[in-house]
């Protein structure tokens, strides 16, 4: 059986060099494999029917109009509210960092321009955001199918300079996001952390679901370097000639700490957070967010 | 320190490489830019100080492993240096070399000393690679040289003296020394026992107990020298509680076929000039194998007194004449073949004997040679008591027997009265002296005949009716202390054997008689006795006496009586010489019997002077009649430039008359070696008339030395246990001897790299500079 998401790995996306067209693949490969259509969501009162297209649910086929005219139309209901999604991307000089197929930037901009195409997909409006230390960019909330073209533009045009002032950019985006919706953070959190809960929490207080996507490169989270090296800090002016082996135990103990710190006050304030290596599939993200997305409903 | 290479010590700086590599590497580190800066720097401030730590840790142990490599290569010797600062001893060599002549033994030309030469040269080489190393060489031959034996006190001044090396300190270029030395050591022609360098290496050793001492005896370990000999046991034994290692080093893996001669003397007959000589040769097998067909080379040489004008070597250049060879049919092995050959000298004087072997493995023993002093002619005194001189008349016709037939005793027929008339150094003109029925003798006569007989003179008393029997045993016999050997009782007829064919006279087993012994000559028989003068029957010869009866009658009364005297030697008949009792002197046995009789009362005269190789020669010289000046003549091949020897004769003695010339005394230890060659010694010195005199010795080896029997390992091993003895042979030993040297500081280094490099691996590990597999590097 042919394995459908091994279109998905970094190595297969980082051929396709539009990102438009990479959203694209991304989110039409991980549907093909889904036997439920998770488009519409359900609703009392009836929109419309439209023709039965394969991957529909079988659920939502009226048979009574099959019985009358033996053709199959699935019923549309008109769903209760409308899903605001703001992809909010890192693109400080840390996310430039990338020993794999794709950098953190590259991976987390992927990211997000499937993650707005699924959601323009399902109707909902999606906007999205850039920062580093300050809002770089910012491209409004939109539910048309075409805005996926600004979004994307909006990544497409960043590339990943200066620090990262997690916490000013939140606040920022509390002020001026009002309405309540969907905010989904890709970043690799790296920073002053106080911040970035700080600001997280700022953005639960105003209403926002928060979906955090950790990104960060296998180097950063595994750290098998060997033979002396030199590192240059990214975000400082930092550096250290030093044998990576010998303080690797020490690095690992203090990145692994930091991350059970992010997730523990992530869980605190409810914010749902993924880590995600930069080597996986892209469809886990979606996964991810899907997952979120039903819970946000039922909830 | 001490390095065997010392150019490779060069190598030390590339100890340094490891810390230029890691100052390149720190250099050269690979550059990343790193976002998660901050769990580095963490963890980089938390295992700084102790990454830092391990890394010079890991530094210095590469490049003291980079060190120990090249001092490996150098081959470092740490036995020598800091590490006896800290209780290590000097390493002290003795050596004791087997120089006698048995080492000249060839093999695939090489002799054994040549392979002794090599395994020394290979220990000196060894030595001088190595640090706090002591060499002594003592040569069997300079040990047996000493006159002095060995104490406590004398032993260090001695090897001093002796050794060819006495604890000389080794550094580099001893093995040049070494070397040059040995190119001046020859082996020897001497037969030296190992024991007197045992001994002194036994008084040597005790003097340098903070040593580490290893023993090493370079020897062929014949049979003959090694086999039950309780001395070498004894010494080896006090030698092995004052050593810490016993070495004997087999110089010979198998023997050799050898011929020997091993003896070369005189028959004991009349020597003059003039009459021919029997000489015996004794040739001995020591091989495994028969010989056959071997060719013996003699030769005469004759040297004519009136040459000897000047103390030149070219005057004692003798008339050499080379005598028919003497072909050996068979010798079985461990067979002596004797073999008489005549020699014939025209006048009187020291002439030489030379024979000599075909060449064989050890040349040493194949020749020998013998100085025979003839005399112009042999003067004898005869005395006769009997009125009618009928017993001279019979004496004189056997030893003048015609003007044609020379048997070289010149008789002198003297009154009774001559021997009391005459002094003792009158006497000793004559080489022995016939009394023939005579009545007595004064007082005076009697003392100058015992002094006579002393000094080496013969005396033969026939029996006659003149004697006066209570007078020779009261003056003559003395109660065994006299010169007549026997007691007599008196005058006697003797009775016919019943049987006619048996004879009157029981001879026995004799010189004299032996001639006529087992029939084999029956003229004897005819010889008929009918008086004779009847032994006391009480007489028995004291236990000490040496008195003994010679022939008997048929009723075994004793007929002849001898007994040696002071050096001299008496014969007493107990009947006539002349045809009065008996017929004896009418009868051809008579001539032989009296010949043989003259021949055996005057052998002590010709004892050979028989001289081993390194024997001492002292001339004795009157001080009134000769000068001091002496010259010795050493052997040479070449007669005419032979080494010679100015000596002063010393007076030993202020108030002595004599003065004595000596070379090669033992008590000069230098000297020893002047006599170490065997040949013909010339010694001449002048009287004070200006006239020149010469004395000639043969040196011969010591015969046995030739016997090449090697001695059994394993019984030699048994023999000395429990001495702790390592027995090497020569393919072994140059192994050991190295491994023995050097090998524990080996294997102490490598051990040594090994913990570094398992040190280094380890702390590299801990250092995390082991690549990882699926890392990035």
């Amino acid at each position: 059986m042919p394995d459908s998401k091994r279109f998905l790995h970094p190595e297969a996306i980082r051929r396709i060099a539009r990102l438009d067209l990479r959203a694209r693949h991304i989110v039409e490969g991980f549907l093909s494999g889904m036997h439920r259509s998770p488009y519409f969501g359900q609703s009392v009162e009836f929109l419309q029917h439209r023709e039965y297209v394969p991957g529909d649910d079988l659920r939502h086929v009226d048979w009574k109009v099959w019985a009358r005219q033996d053709r199959l139309v699935v019923k549309q209901f008109e769903e209760d509210t409308n899903l605001r999604c703001t992809m909010v991307v890192d693109v400080s000089h840390s996310m430039q960092y990338g020993n794999g197929p794709l950098n953190k930037f590259e991976y987390a901009a992927t990211i997000a321009a499937s993650l707005s195409y699924l959601v323009l997909q399902q109707q909902d409006a999606v906007g999205c955001i850039t920062f580093d230390e300050k809002i770089r960019m910012r491209v409004p909330i939109r539910s048309k199918r075409n805005h996926i073209h600004s979004v994307i533009d909006s990544l497409d045009t960043q590339s990943p300079s200066d620090k990262t002032d997690m916490y000013a950019v939140m606040r920022e985006i509390a002020e001026t996001v009002p309405r309540r919706g969907m905010i989904m953070l890709v970043s690799d959190l790296l920073g002053d952390i106080e911040g970035t809960i700080k600001g997280l929490k700022l953005l639960r207080q105003r209403g926002h679901d928060i979906l955090v996507f950790h990104v960060l490169d296998d180097d950063e989270l595994d750290f098998e370097f060997n033979g002396a090296m030199r590192f240059d800090g990214l975000e400082s002016d930092d550096f250290i000639n030093c044998n990576p082996r010998a303080l690797r135990e020490g690095y690992l103990a203090a990145i692994n700490e930091f991350l059970t710190d992010v997730r523990r006050q992530c869980a605190s304030n409810a914010v749902d957070y993924a880590l995600i290596r930069t080597s996986d599939p892209l469809d886990a993200v979606l996964a991810k967010y899907l997952s979120r997305r039903l819970g946000h409903r039922r909830s | 320190m001490n390095f065997t290479f010392q150019a490779l010590t060069w190598g030390f700086l590339i100890a340094l490489a490891p810390l230029l590599i890691h100052l390149i590497n720190m250099m050269r580190h690979r550059r990343v830019e790193w976002a998660a800066m901050d769990f580095l720097l963490a963890s980089y401030k938390k295992h700084r100080r102790w990454v830092w730590l391990k890394q010079l840790l890991l530094l210095l142990l590469r490049m003291f492993i980079v060190a120990i490599i090249v001092a490996m290569l150098a081959q470092w010797d740490p036995a020598s240096s800091w590490l006896n600062r800290f209780g290590g001893r000097e390493t002290h060599h003795f050596i004791l070399l087997d120089d006698s002549y048995s080492m000249s033994e060839t093999a695939s030309g090489q002799s054994a000393f040549d392979t002794a030469s090599k395994i020394i040269g290979r220990i000196g080489l060894r030595a001088s690679q190595l640090n706090n190393q002591r060499f002594t060489l003592i040569r069997y031959s300079r040990a047996n040289s000493n006159a002095i034996a060995p104490t406590v006190d004398t032993a260090e001044q001695l090897a001093q003296q002796l050794a060819d090396f006495s604890g000389a300190y080794v550094d580099t270029n001893f093995s040049n020394q070494l070397s040059n030395r040995q190119e001046e050591i020859q082996v020897t022609q001497l037969a030296t026992s190992p024991v007197a360098a045992l001994e002194m290496l036994h008084h040597l050793l005790p003097l340098n107990s903070d040593q580490h001492r290893n023993v090493y005896v370079v020897s062929d370990f014949r049979k003959n020298e090694w086999e039950d000999t309780p001395q070498i046991q004894e010494a080896l034994s006090l030698i092995s509680g004052e050593s810490e290692e016993i070495h004997f080093v087999d110089c010979v893996k198998a023997a050799e076929n050898n011929l020997a001669i091993t003896g070369l003397s005189p028959a004991d007959d009349t020597r003059v000039a003039g009459v021919p000589l029997f000489m015996h040769l004794q040739v001995h097998n020591y091989g495994k194998q028969i010989a056959t067909k071997v060719q013996v080379q003699m030769r005469s040489i004759f040297h004519a007194r009136s040459q000897l004008d000047s103390n030149e070597p070219a005057s004692l250049v003798g008339q050499i004449d080379e005598l028919p060879m003497l072909v050996i049919d068979a010798i079985e092995p461990g067979e002596t073949v004797t073999k008489r050959i005549q020699v014939f000298f025209p006048e009187g004087g020291q002439h030489v004997v030379d024979v000599q072997l075909p060449e064989d493995s050890l040349l040493a023993d194949n020749r020998r040679w013998a100085v025979l002093d003839f005399a112009d002619g042999d003067q004898v005194l005869l005395i006769d008591g009997s009125p009618e001189k009928r017993n001279e008349y019979f004496l004189t016709s056997v030893f003048r027997p015609s003007q044609l037939t020379n048997t070289g005793i010149i008789p002198d027929v003297q009154p009774i009265e001559f021997l009391r008339d005459t002094t003792p150094d009158a006497l000793q003109r004559y080489s022995a002296i016939y009394m023939m029925d005579v009545a007595r003798l004064d007082s005076g006569a009697i003392a100058n005949l015992e002094q006579y007989v002393k000094a080496g003179g013969g005396l033969a008393i026939f029996a006659g009716d003149q004697m006066d029997i209570q007078f020779y045993n009261d003056q003559l016999y003395k109660e065994g202390q006299g010169l007549l050997p026997v007691r007599l009782a008196g005058p006697a007829l003797l009775v016919p054997p019943l049987d006619e064919t048996t004879p009157h006279l029981d001879i026995q087993d004799h010189p004299v008689f032996d001639f006529f012994l087992n029939e084999r000559n029956p003229l004897i028989r005819r010889v008929k006795i009918d008086q004779y003068i009847q032994a006391d029957p009480q007489w028995v010869p004291a236990a000490d006496s040496t008195a003994r009866v010679i022939c008997r009658l048929h009723n075994q009364q004793p007929f002849a009586v001898e007994q040696t005297f002071g050096q001299g030697r008496v014969v007493s008949f107990l009947s006539t010489l002349s045809a009065d009792w008996n017929n004896w002197s009418q009868d051809p046995s008579f001539v032989v019997v009296t010949l043989k009789l003259h021949a055996h009362i005057t052998s002590n005269q010709r004892l050979l002077d028989q001289h081993q190789v390194g024997s001492p020669l002292r001339i004795p010289l009157d001080i009134s009649q000769f000068r001091k000046d002496v010259v010795f003549l050493s052997p040479s091949d070449d007669a005419t430039t032979r080494p010679i020897e100015q000596v002063q004769a010393t007076q030993l003695d202020p108030q002595s008359p004599v003065m004595t010339a000596d070379f090669g005394q033992p008590d000069q230890s230098s000297q020893r070696d002047k006599t170490a060659t065997s040949g013909i010694y010339d010694v001449i010195y002048q009287r004070t008339d200006g006239s020149f005199e010469a004395q000639r010795f043969a040196l011969n080896v010591e015969s046995h030395e030739g016997d090449t029997t090697i001695i059994n390992r394993q019984t030699l091993i048994a023999d000395l246990n429990p001495i702790s003895i390592e027995l090497n042979d020569l393919d072994d030993f140059l192994g050991s001897a190295i491994q023995q040297a050097g090998g524990t500081a080996s294997f102490w280094i490598m051990l040594l790299l090994l913990t570094g490099l398992l040190g280094e691996q380890f702390l590299a590990y801990l250092i995390s500079y082991h690549p990882v597999v699926g890392s990035k590097s």
